[in-house]
């Protein structure tokens, strides 16, 4: 079963869209708990989106495409804005977070935590990041 | 469903002889934090010294909302400020798990748990 769902950047739509995925999860049998921590790396990546790619914009969209096979969720959210490097990424300590008062720094480690798979592309303008998630 | 509602957060403060509590009621993330961290701020700027923050209520928190209970640590630390959450549901707590940061937060189960703690001799 595949699934589309568009938003715009601005941060008041993050309920909706968590709205949308639980929905969904639910509708496909996902259990709670998967559930709960799926709409969790999915808001993140909104946020993300939202903040840093589109600078809260709120005519820039974001589109997410779920695709649910068997027992695994591919998850595609995608947008215009600018891009990321993520091969550059690498997990804060969260000491350091703590001692510099940050309150960001948390987002995409929580991602990776929680989903089996993250990716991310971009070209032409396109950016996208593939998450996957296996349920017992 | 309505997808077009906005994400609802709102705390409440209830203000004791020692402590003060913050209730949090509704989903803490990128959107609603700002909430949080106004509370936090002020009852900070009044002087408080024992806080407590009621969780039942709060149904979710992204990092966002992780985030500002973190940006607080290293003031209160200094400032010999205690604060205590309690009342957590089992899939937030999760959330702070995850990350590590239920060894830096106090977490306990109850009212009467958070507020032994942060009247205690050591924290």
């Amino acid at each position: 079963m595949q699934l589309h769902f568009k938003t715009y950047c601005d941060k008041s739509n993050l309920q909706s869209v968590r709205d949308f995925l639980r929905k969904s999860l639910n509708d496909n049998g996902v259990s709670e708990p998967d559930a709960y921590m799926t709409v969790l790396a999915v808001d993140e990546i909104c946020s993300n989106l939202m903040i840093h790619s589109n600078c809260c914009n709120n005519t820039m969209e974001i589109d997410l495409d779920l695709a649910f096979r068997q027992n695994q969720l591919q998850i595609i959210i995608s947008d215009s804005g600018i891009s990321f490097k993520f091969e550059n990424h690498t997990d804060n300590s969260l000491q350091t977070l703590v001692d510099d008062k940050r309150k960001g720094g948390l987002g995409l480690t929580l991602v990776k935590r929680i989903m089996d798979e993250v990716s991310y592309h971009s070209e032409c303008g396109r950016n996208s990041w593939t998450l996957c998630k296996k349920f017992a | 469903m309505d997808l077009s509602r906005t994400a609802i957060m709102e705390v409440y403060q209830s203000k004791e002889d020692t402590y003060i509590t913050l209730t949090i009621d509704g989903e803490l993330d990128a959107s609603s934090c700002v909430v949080l961290d106004e509370s936090i701020q002020q009852v900070v700027n009044d002087g408080e010294k024992r806080i407590l923050v009621d969780c039942k209520q709060l149904s979710y928190i992204s990092s966002a909302g992780l985030g500002v209970f973190m940006s607080y640590l290293q003031d209160f630390k200094a400032n010999d400020i205690r604060m205590v959450l309690f009342n957590m549901n089992p899939q937030v707590k999760e959330v702070f798990r995850i990350l590590g940061l239920d060894n830096l937060i106090k977490i306990l189960p109850t009212k009467d748990d958070a507020k032994l703690l942060a009247h205690a001799a050591t924290f």
